[in-house]
């Protein structure tokens, strides 16, 4: 290694550097590349020692999660929750990150902090009100409760990541377009809107997907009518025992739409991130 | 076209006295520069004056129109800001046409305004680009024409030329000259480069610690400095200041009718000095050769550094112990409050 040059020095660290991303990008992946794998085993291939390889694939697994528990149903409710509660959070959460973004009071920072500090408490510790609140309400196992819980916890996060990007709008554009008269909704329609389109895109997509996966509530709070994917996944853990394929089946099941969603997503999030250089 | 007056006008943040008490009018079709060090409240005036920051207390009137309480959005003016402030998402065109979407003006309308505004600031070729594909001065003009289409009641400028490079900046004011003597509007301009407040204003307004040090044309300012701090910060390189002392007191003569007494202060411009006659002496630290004038900074008795304006080929160099005059017909004095005591120079002697 002494003898090299400048650039051949540069050739190693940059492959060396590649081969230990593909690495750590691979025992990321694995987990889900074997429960893609299993779904498509019996149960009995499924917990052969050693682990199989190579074998005939089989679709009796998704048939079987199918019949046994109408996945479009389930899934139904997953898209009916995250979308809904995004789409919620982002209503709330858009004029009241502009508010503190562009009018910031002495205590903007400790409402941020506030916010951010509900996410700390475990979930588990406010089930008993919620649940109570959910049952005399009467919208136990109802996709409305999943909703407005789904958008109180994001929340914070929502605002956060909207706050920063309101924050990296230059002032002096909204001040130049009330001087052109627009009027506080007209500012935000027309200019903070389309100036942070990217961020907002991004910030919703994320709500989306922590919507997607979340698990705690959706498996406390329904059952057969509004349960979403995440409920449908934890079915499958019986107490009859752990069936390692139809397990597998319902949670590719559960992954796909996301996924698919996000590699749609993909190439206009980077755009929008990367684009939205102000100046 | 309107002309706007403000009366008693203070403006307070948390724990900062900004504006304290101004009293101002500006005519109409004037174009009035306020100008001042930084921290003086030039900006903040303007910003009031557009409705950016809410009054303390004081009023400002436009025309006959009280609009101390307006919101910026319905005041009917324009305003160009330092860092452009273009839309970045829209054309050229967009930025310009935005106001009078906003006030759904016919879109004919708009098409022939904005075309006007594009010839008059040269923007013809540009209408569909977006501001990232311009150059800073492109950007001033786009900012300048988003102004124009609208015409507004008064036209406010902050700072607009201090982001563009020292030629284009030249270029731009004298533009910006030849723009208010063709649209004739009310313009109130914030700068801190003193040439362009005497370039540009029919009435310049000097500022300092939220308060107006002194109101007039760029001549009265430079000739008839009410104050040591408009003396001091009007003209370049600025104006020496010595104290009056027996010596000084020998020279100026006793028919001198301004009474100086020990304590006042003399301040010379440089233009007053001659170099290498005799009166005074001192020695030479530093000489600045421009070219069509040189520029010889004298100690005075090893604690007053005077400046001097003089010929471009004077023979001097540093650490010269050279003989210079004062002309004292032409230099200010002040007093221990730095209030000015000699007269004015009448308006007749400064045409003449």
């Amino acid at each position: 290694m002494m003898n090299l040059t400048l650039s051949q020095r540069k050739k190693y660290k940059t492959i060396s550097l590649g081969l230990l991303s593909w690495v750590v990008a691979l025992v990321f992946f694995f987990p889900i590349l074997w429960m893609f794998m299993t779904s498509f085993k019996t149960e009995l291939q499924a917990i052969a020692v050693p682990p199989l390889w190579t074998w005939e694939p089989t679709f009796e697994n998704f048939a079987i999660v199918q019949e046994r528990s109408d996945y479009f149903k389930f899934a139904m409710n997953s898209i009916v929750t995250s979308f809904g509660a995004t789409l919620l959070a982002l209503l709330i959460a858009v004029p009241a990150a502009y508010s503190m973004a562009f009018f910031p009071s002495k205590h903007t920072k400790d409402i941020l902090l506030w916010m951010l500090s509900t996410k700390m408490l475990p979930a588990v510790g406010v089930l008993m009100p919620i649940y109570l609140l959910t049952k005399s309400a009467g919208l136990l196992d109802n996709v409305f409760s999943l909703i407005i819980i789904f958008t109180m916890i994001n929340l914070p996060i929502i605002m956060w990541m909207l706050f920063s990007y309101f924050r990296e709008i230059p002032k002096e554009i909204l001040e130049a377009s009330r001087m052109d008269g627009a009027t506080t909704l007209g500012e935000l329609r027309h200019v903070v809107m389309p100036l942070s389109w990217g961020g907002i895109a991004s910030t919703g997509l994320l709500s989306i997907v922590l919507c997607w996966n979340e698990a705690f509530w959706s498996i406390n709070l329904t059952s057969a009518n509004a349960g979403t994917l995440t409920a449908l996944i934890a079915s499958y853990s019986s107490p009859e025992g752990l069936f390692w394929a139809k397990l597998s089946a319902a949670s590719t099941l559960a992954c796909a739409p996301i996924v698919v969603f996000g590699w749609f997503c993909q190439k206009q999030l980077v755009q929008g991130l990367t684009f939205g250089a102000v100046k | 076209m309107s002309s706007l007056e403000i009366k008693n006008l203070h403006k307070e943040f948390d724990d900062f006295h900004a504006i304290r008490g101004i009293d101002l009018h500006i005519e109409k079709g004037e174009f009035a520069v306020f100008v001042g060090p930084s921290g003086c409240g030039k900006s903040t005036l303007l910003r009031l004056i557009a409705g950016l920051e809410t009054v303390t207390s004081g009023s400002i009137m436009l025309d006959d129109k009280e609009i101390t309480e307006v919101a910026a959005s319905q005041r009917d003016l324009a305003m160009v800001f330092q860092s452009y402030a273009l839309y970045p998402h829209m054309t050229v065109a967009e930025n310009m046409s935005f106001a009078l979407k906003l006030a759904n003006v016919d879109q004919a309308v708009i098409d022939k305004k904005v075309k006007e505004a594009a010839e008059i600031l040269q923007l013809q070729d540009l209408l569909t680009r977006k501001p990232k594909a311009l150059s800073g001065g492109q950007r001033q003009r786009v900012a300048i024409g988003r102004a124009i289409v609208r015409h507004p009641s008064v036209f406010l400028f902050d700072e607009p030329l201090s982001n563009l490079d020292a030629s284009l900046r030249v270029q731009m004011r004298q533009e910006l000259s030849q723009l208010h003597h063709d649209l004739k509007s009310t313009m109130i301009y914030v700068t801190h480069d003193q040439v362009e407040a005497m370039t540009l204003a029919d009435k310049v307004v000097i500022l300092s610690a939220g308060k107006v040090e002194q109101v007039g044309t760029p001549l009265d300012v430079y000739y008839n400095p009410q104050s040591r701090f408009v003396a001091e910060f009007i003209g370049t390189p600025k104006m020496s200041f010595i104290p009056v002392d027996t010596e000084i007191q020998n020279l100026i003569g006793s028919q001198d009718k301004r009474n100086l007494t020990k304590g006042d202060c003399l301040g010379i411009r440089p233009e007053s000095i001659s170099i290498n006659e005799k009166g005074l002496q001192g020695k030479v630290s530093l000489v600045e050769r421009l070219g069509a004038e040189t520029l010889v900074y004298i100690d005075y008795q090893d604690q007053y550094k005077i400046a001097a304006r003089t010929n471009s080929l004077a023979s001097v160099t540093v650490g010269d112990q050279i003989d210079f005059s004062i002309n004292f017909d032409s230099v200010h004095s002040f007093d221990q409050d730095g209030v000015r005591v000699s007269p004015n120079v009448t308006d007749d002697l400064i045409v003449g």
